[in-house]
C-alpha cells in the first residue's frame, strides 16, 4: 500500500478583481495524481510557479485543495503525525525568539509524546544525535546558528512526532553548496535508518537526483512526466523534459544549454491544449487544441504528449548549433 | 545613544524622581503653609498657591497622580488592543480582521474630547456609579484615555503581526499540530511584543498630555486630588497678578514629562530597529 497518495488533486486560487469584473482564477495545480511507495522519495521538480510548492502546502494540510483526494495510508483525514514538512528557510521556520530546545519540544508537548521532564529531555538528545548534533545548541536561538545546523534542528523537529512521510521543500535551496551536501546526505541516511518516505519538491535537478527513486516533472500546475527517476533523468521523454535536463549543466546535453523560447504563460488563463504548446519545439496544430492524457509507456512511465511516438528522436532544438 | 536620547533620559529620570519620590519628601499636599502666592524660595521651593498650600508638594503628588493614570489608561489600552490586534493580524484580509478593524474605526472616528464631554455630561464630574462598579472621576480618565488608545495600540500591533504570520514558524507549528491560539498567544506574540511596548512608552507621554488638558478644563481629575492639569487649571486667574511659579511650575513638569516620554520612546524604536532584524 502507498503510505501517501494524491487523487486527481486541483487547486485553484480565486483572486478578486474588484468591482463587476467577473474573479480571476489561479490554476495553480490541475488533477495532479501520484502515490508514493513506503520506504521511497518521489521528486517533484520543475520551475517556480508550476505548482510544485502548492502541493506541499496540500500534502501537509495548510491548503485544502479546490477538488480531489489526499491518503495518508489509505485514509483520507488529516493526522497531524504521519506528515511532516520541511520548508526552504529554516530562519523563517524556526521562531527566532525561541530557543531550539523549545522547538524540539513543542511538538512533543502537543502530542503529550514522552511525558515527564527526564523522557522528553532524553527524547530531545536523540533526536539531535539523528541529525548529529550536539546538546549545546539547545540553548542557543536560531539568530547565532549557521543555516545548515538550523536545517538539521527543523528536521529534527519534523522527526519528533515519528512522522512516516517527510514533505521537503526546496530543502537546499537555502543552504551553501559546502552545506548541501551534508544535508542530502544526511537526508539519505535518515530515509534508510527510519524508514521514511520522502516527497522531495525541489528545481535543483542535481539534488532529486541524488535522493529520488521516482520523479514527477510539473509544468504550469500539470505534471507532464513522471517515472522512474534514473529512466526520466537519463532519457527523458516530454520536449518539457528534456528542455529543463538541456537546462542543468553536465546533464543530458553537452551542448551549451539550450534556452526555451519565451516565458511560461500566467497561470491565470494556462493555454488551451497541452499547456506546454505555446514554448515546444514540436507542437503541432493539434497541440493547440487537444490535451494529451498522462499516458503509461511500456517502460512504466507516464508522459502526457500528442507526439509520444515522435519522442524517441532527440528534439530538433537539441543540435540546434544556433 | 544619540544626544537627544540622552537628554530624554535625563528629563525622564526628573520626571520620575519628583513623581515617585517627591510626594515622600513634600508632606500634605493640601497642608496651609499661612503664606499665599508666595514665590519660589528655600522655604517653598515652588512657591505657594492662592490658598496657601506648598506647589511644590502639589506638583509632586499631581506628577505622580498623572503617572499613574497614564500608565493604568496605556495598560487597559493595551490589554484590549493587543489581542484584538494579533487576531486582526493573524487573520489578514479574512473577516475577523475586517470585523475588528470596523469596529476600531468607528472608536478611532469619535475624537477623544468629544467623547469625553459627553461621557462627562452625562455621569458628571465626580463619583458615579457603572452597574455595581463605583467609578471615581479619576477611573473615568483613565477609562476614556485607555479606549482612546485601544485604535492606535491595536494598529501598531495588527501591522507587526501581519508581517509575522507571513515567517515559515506559523506554518511549521500548525503542520506539527500546535492550536492555531498557541501559535497566535505563544510564538507570534513573543515576536509583535516589543515594537508594540515601544509605541505603549511614547504614548506614556501623550497620555499625560491628554490628562493634563482634561484635568485642566475640569473634566479630569477633580480637585481637591492634585493632578498637573488641574494645578495648572487653578493658576489661570493668577498668571496676570503676577504669580508667574503658579503656572509656570505644574506647566514645566508636563513639558519635562512629555518631551522626555517622547525622546526616550524614540531612542528605544531607534534600538529596536537596529537590533530586532536579522
Amino acid at each position: 500500500m502507498s503510505v501517501i497518495s494524491a487523487e486527481r488533486l486541483v487547486k485553484h486560487y480565486r483572486i478578486r478583481s474588484g468591482g463587476r469584473r467577473p474573479d480571476r482564477v489561479v490554476h495553480a495545480v490541475d488533477d495532479v495524481s501520484f502515490e508514493l511507495a513506503e520506504g521511497s522519495t518521489l521528486a517533484i521538480v520543475g520551475e517556480s510557479g508550476c505548482g510544485k510548492s502548492t502541493i506541499a502546502r496540500m500534502l501537509v494540510r495548510l491548503t485544502e485543495p479546490t477538488a480531489g483526494r489526499i491518503l495518508v495510508q489509505g485514509r483520507d483525514t488529516v493526522d497531524r503525525r504521519a506528515v511532516q514538512f520541511v520548508s526552504q528557510n529554516p530562519w523563517s521556520a524556526l521562531n527566532r525568539r525561541k530557543s531550539i530546545r523549545h522547538a524540539l519540544e513543542q511538538p512533543l508537548a502537543v502530542h503529550g509524546l514522552h511525558p515527564g521532564r527526564a523522557a522528553r529531555a532524553a527524547r530531545v538528545r536523540e533526536l539531535l544525535d539523528l541529525v548529529g548534533l550536539t546538546e549545546e545548541y539547545l540553548d542557543r536561538r536560531p539568530g547565532g546558528v549557521s543555516g545548515g545546523e538550523l536545517q538539521r534542528v527543523t528536521v529534527a523537529r519534523a522527526l519528533a512526532v515519528e512522522p512516516r512521510v517527510l514533505v521537503l521543500d526546496e530543502p537546499t535551496a537555502s543552504l551553501d553548496v559546502s552545506v548541501k551536501a551534508l544535508l542530502v546526505n544526511l537526508l539519505a541516511d535518515l530515509r534508510r535508518r527510519l524508514g521514511l518516505s520522502y516527497v522531495l519538491i525541489t528545481h535543483e535537478i542535481d539534488i532529486a537526483r541524488h535522493l529520488a527513486d521516482r520523479v514527477a516533472v510539473m509544468y504550469l500546475g500539470r505534471i507532464v512526466e513522471t517515472g522512474d527517476a534514473e529512466q526520466v533523468f537519463t532519457d527523458p521523454r516530454h520536449p518539457y523534459t528534456r528542455a529543463l535536463l538541456a537546462a542543468v549543466p553536465g546533464i543530458g546535453s553537452r551542448e551549451p544549454a539550450p534556452l526555451l523560447r519565451g516565458e511560461v504563460p500566467s497561470a491565470v488563463s494556462p493555454p488551451p491544449g497541452c499547456r506546454f504548446h505555446t514554448r515546444c519545439p514540436m507542437a503541432v496544430d493539434a497541440c493547440a487544441r487537444t490535451e494529451a492524457a498522462l499516458e503509461p509507456g511500456p517502460d512504466g512511465r507516464r508522459v502526457a504528449c500528442l507526439r509520444l511516438d515522435d519522442l524517441t528522436a532527440p528534439p530538433p532544438f537539441l543540435n540546434d548549433p544556433s | 545613544m544619540s544626544a537627544l536620547t540622552w537628554t530624554g533620559v535625563v528629563l525622564l529620570v526628573l520626571f520620575l524622581l519628583l513623581a515617585v519620590f517627591g510626594p515622600l519628601l513634600a508632606g500634605d499636599p493640601d497642608a496651609q503653609t499661612g503664606q499665599t502666592l508666595a514665590a519660589p524660595g528655600m522655604e517653598h521651593l515652588f512657591g505657594t498657591d492662592h490658598l496657601q498650600r506648598d506647589l511644590f508638594a502639589r506638583a509632586a503628588e499631581g506628577a505622580q497622580v498623572s503617572l499613574l493614570v497614564a500608565v493604568a489608561a496605556v495598560a487597559f489600552g493595551l490589554v484590549v488592543a493587543v489581542p484584538a490586534g494579533l487576531v486582526a493580524g493573524y487573520f489578514g484580509g479574512r473577516w475577523p480582521d475586517d470585523l475588528i478593524m470596523r469596529v476600531l474605526e468607528a472608536l478611532q472616528a469619535l475624537p477623544l474630547f468629544v467623547f469625553a464631554l459627553f461621557v462627562i455630561g452625562i455621569t458628571g464630574t465626580g463619583d458615579s456609579q457603572l452597574g455595581p462598579l463605583p467609578l471615581t472621576s479619576t477611573t473615568k480618565v483613565v477609562l476614556l484615555l485607555g479606549v482612546g488608545f485601544i485604535p492606535y495600540f491595536a494598529r501598531v500591533t495588527r501591522s507587526a503581526a501581519l508581517v509575522e504570520v507571513q515567517e515559515d514558524y506559523v506554518d511549521a507549528l500548525r503542520v506539527i499540530g500546535v492550536p492555531r491560539w498557541r501559535v497566535i498567544a505563544g510564538e507570534v506574540l513573543v515576536n509583535v511584543l516589543p515594537p508594540v511596548l515601544v509605541q505603549a512608552f511614547l504614548w506614556l507621554g501623550v497620555a499625560i498630555f491628554a490628562e493634563s488638558a482634561l484635568s485642566f478644563l475640569g473634566l479630569g481629575i477633580q480637585p481637591p486630588r492634585p493632578s498637573l492639569g488641574n494645578i495648572l487649571g487653578d493658576a489661570t486667574g493668577y498668571m496676570l497678578l503676577g504669580a508667574w511659579w503658579y503656572s509656570i511650575i505644574p506647566g514645566l513638569v508636563i513639558l519635562v514629562a512629555t518631551v522626555g516620554f517622547n525622546l526616550v520612546g524614540d531612542g528605544l524604536g531607534d534600538a529596536l530597529d537596529a537590533h530586532g532584524h536579522r
